[in-house]
């Protein structure tokens, strides 16, 4: 390639990158300035008058306030990821590793539970969460909330497991077996320690998941200082009167999770969004 | 299980070797992996149920059998569900187009192995990981309807404010039929987006029957959906938002795939003095033919989950008034939380209508790769 169409090339890219950044710059300007620039300064600029009275609202004055969504957050979070992880892994070792009836239905079964849009069965869900007593107590709509990201979770978890189980030497499984491991023995003392990798990977791509889910707990919630923060910020947007500043702060507040994993793992997520296309 | 009747004693002999072999066939797996399936077949069992329960709610009114009263409404009666499911489908053509477009075009320029290539991707990749809410608190900052919501602001600053709404200032809340800055940012990529697709799919394609078939499905009928209004500034906005996040998905999948073609025959291109737009159309579409067969069906899928974003920026009623950005899930979400219980179903019944054709293709495409 010449060096003129290179050049060309770079500022192409340099162009899209600052688009692309764009509107998430502009939200952290905002979220740093004070009400009035907000509303009559240059959304360009960076604050000229830097406050951070906007995070101190949007922490604890906010309806909720998003200190305690992040502690929902993590009640939430914390459950469904572990519960999804290890069912899925449970799910996994079978499809992976042994040859028996009915090994392509539960797999395509797997696969359809993976796909299919759950948005569509909120209803069904909140009836058998309000049958089951969960909508009228906090505690139940934290249950209500884990229990089905886990319902939900296991497919995906299996998916991918299963893949990475299928990459473990047949010959690791022969030896344990001959030495008289079973089935169950091990799946846990040797597949799982094994496997704590792509373990890693996949709480990792279960959390974000979670962590980006709204609409469950705007469903099965009925007490909103039991909202998680996706929940919360979504809530704090359709809410009036709302100002930008603590928005936009609250908005920020909720991608830093995100942007540190992000940068630390990177490889990771774009690994784990590939195996789904495989 | 039964146990290995040389076990802990040494030897390899043929005789150790034939009893090792019979050992492997199990008796019963089928035990084993129903032990092992118990707890994540109850859960699959209960979206199972959950779809059941969806079907038969949606014959019912306030738990009373009403037959296909909920969807004879439905259809003829409600205002807002045409709209809706309409929505529904232009976001998929959109998902189906743009998002698979604009990842091809980004991919592409990342391909010529610039420096600092890692460092593009994760610009652009990291916000496919926010959630919807997030995103949409971030673009509702950027189409702030006034003077200095950003998007305003720059196109004011470049005397450009012509080609938006210079007296209302709205984006996502205006139902109006999209505005010029709109067409000018979205219908080249239309065109491109399926012109990559219609290549992939037909290397063989005459120059005259691609000009004549982008020209109408690229550029044609997204003008005749702008031009009479089907759409609107408020749904397309909402969509750029979306596709900001969700382009970067089919960037990824498409950089990987063109990894995977081998060295020589990009060689042999260049060998062949093809020009870069003779090596894409004739080597490099042709093989990312999967790449872009499995994103479509996904993208397709993923517009039925329309919700999170379309709630967030335009509210539950998907534009303040005018519904102009609603989509089913969302009225969904509404027939629900008034406790209108059957007629949420029966909405939700049409979307499973509308989502089932791409999940069916997904599961036979990659249950023939698992053949394979």
């Amino acid at each position: 390639m010449s060096e003129k169409s290179t050049k060309i090339l770079y500022a192409i890219v340099f162009f899209i990158c600052i688009i692309w950044v764009l509107p998430l710059i502009t939200v952290i300007f905002a979220s740093f300035k004070p009400e009035v620039e907000i509303r009559t300064g240059n959304p360009l600029y960076p604050p000229t008058d830097p406050t951070t009275s906007n995070y101190s609202d949007a922490l604890y004055e906010g309806s909720p306030p998003l200190l305690t969504a992040f502690k929902n957050t993590l009640i939430i979070t914390i459950p469904a990821v572990l519960g999804s992880v290890f069912l899925g892994a449970l799910a996994a070792y079978p499809l992976a590793r042994l040859k028996f009836k009915g090994s392509t239905t539960v797999y395509l079964l797997l696969l359809f539970g993976m796909m299919f849009p759950f948005q569509l069965v909120m209803v069904p869900v909140f009836k058998a969460a309000d049958f089951l007593g969960l909508y009228e107590t906090t505690t139940g709509n934290y249950l209500a909330v884990i229990g089905t990201h886990i319902i939900f979770g296991v497919p995906f978890c299996a998916f991918i497991l299963r893949n990475f189980f299928k990459t473990v030497p047949r010959s690791l499984q022969d030896a344990a077996m001959i030495d008289g491991c079973s089935h169950f023995s091990f799946f846990f003392r040797i597949l799982l320690p094994l496997s704590l990798p792509a373990l890693a990977v996949i709480s990792l791509l279960q959390f974000t998941g979670i962590y980006n889910d709204m609409l469950w707990a705007l469903v099965l919630m009925r007490y909103t200082d039991t909202y998680p923060v996706a929940t919360t910020l979504a809530s704090l947007s359709t809410t009036a009167g709302v100002p930008y500043g603590l928005l936009c702060a609250a908005g920020f507040l909720a991608v830093l999770p995100t942007l540190i994993l992000f940068i630390l793992l990177q490889r990771y997520f774009i690994q784990g969004l590939a195996a789904v296309g495989q | 299980m039964k146990k290995f009747p040389y076990a802990g004693k040494t030897g390899n002999g043929e005789a150790r070797q034939r009893l090792e072999e019979e050992f492997r066939e199990e008796e019963k797996p089928e035990k084993t992996a129903f032990l092992f399936l118990l707890i994540p077949l109850l859960c699959i069992g209960f979206v199972i149920f959950t779809i059941v329960y969806l079907f038969a709610a949606s014959f019912t009114s306030n738990g009373e059998f009403v037959g296909l009263q909920n969807f004879v409404k439905l259809f003829t009666e409600d205002p807002y569900f045409w709209p809706a499911l309409w929505h529904n489908l232009f976001w998929m053509i959109w998902a189906i187009l743009i998002p698979v477009g604009l990842g091809f075009i980004l991919a592409f320029i990342l391909s010529a192995g610039l420096k600092g290539e890692g460092f593009f991707k994760g610009v652009i990749y990291f916000p496919a990981l926010l959630s919807g809410a997030t995103i949409g608190v971030i673009w509702s900052w950027f189409f702030l309807p006034k003077d200095n919501g950003v998007l305003n602001f720059i196109l004011s600053k470049l005397g450009l404010m012509g080609l938006a709404n210079p007296t209302t200032k709205l984006w996502i809340n205006d139902p109006s039929s999209p505005v010029p800055f709109l067409w000018i940012i979205t219908i080249p990529v239309f065109a491109i987006s399926v012109m990559v697709i219609l290549l992939s799919f037909f290397p063989k394609v005459s120059d005259l029957s691609l000009v004549l078939i982008v020209s109408l499905f690229g550029i044609g009928i997204p003008a005749i959906l702008y031009e009479t209004g089907a759409v609107s500034t408020s749904l397309v906005s909402i969509l750029i938002a979306s596709t900001w996040a969700g382009s970067a998905v089919s960037m990824v999948m498409f950089l990987a795939g063109m990894r995977a073609i081998p060295k020589s025959v990009l060689e042999a291109a260049k060998v062949d003095c093809a020009s870069w737009f003779q090596t894409l159309r004739h080597v490099i579409l042709p093989y990312l033919r999967p790449v872009f067969t499995i994103l479509i069906v996904l993208s397709a899928i993923s517009s039925v989950k329309a919700f999170d974003l379309v709630y967030t920026l335009a509210g539950q009623e998907g534009g303040a008034g005018h519904h102009a950005a609603d989509v089913l899930a969302l009225y969904i979400y509404r027939s629900l939380k008034i406790g209108n219980y059957g007629y949420a179903s029966a909405i939700g019944v049409i979307g499973i209508l509308v989502a089932i054709a791409p999940v069916i293709i997904y599961i036979t495409l990659m249950r023939r790769r698992e053949e394979e």
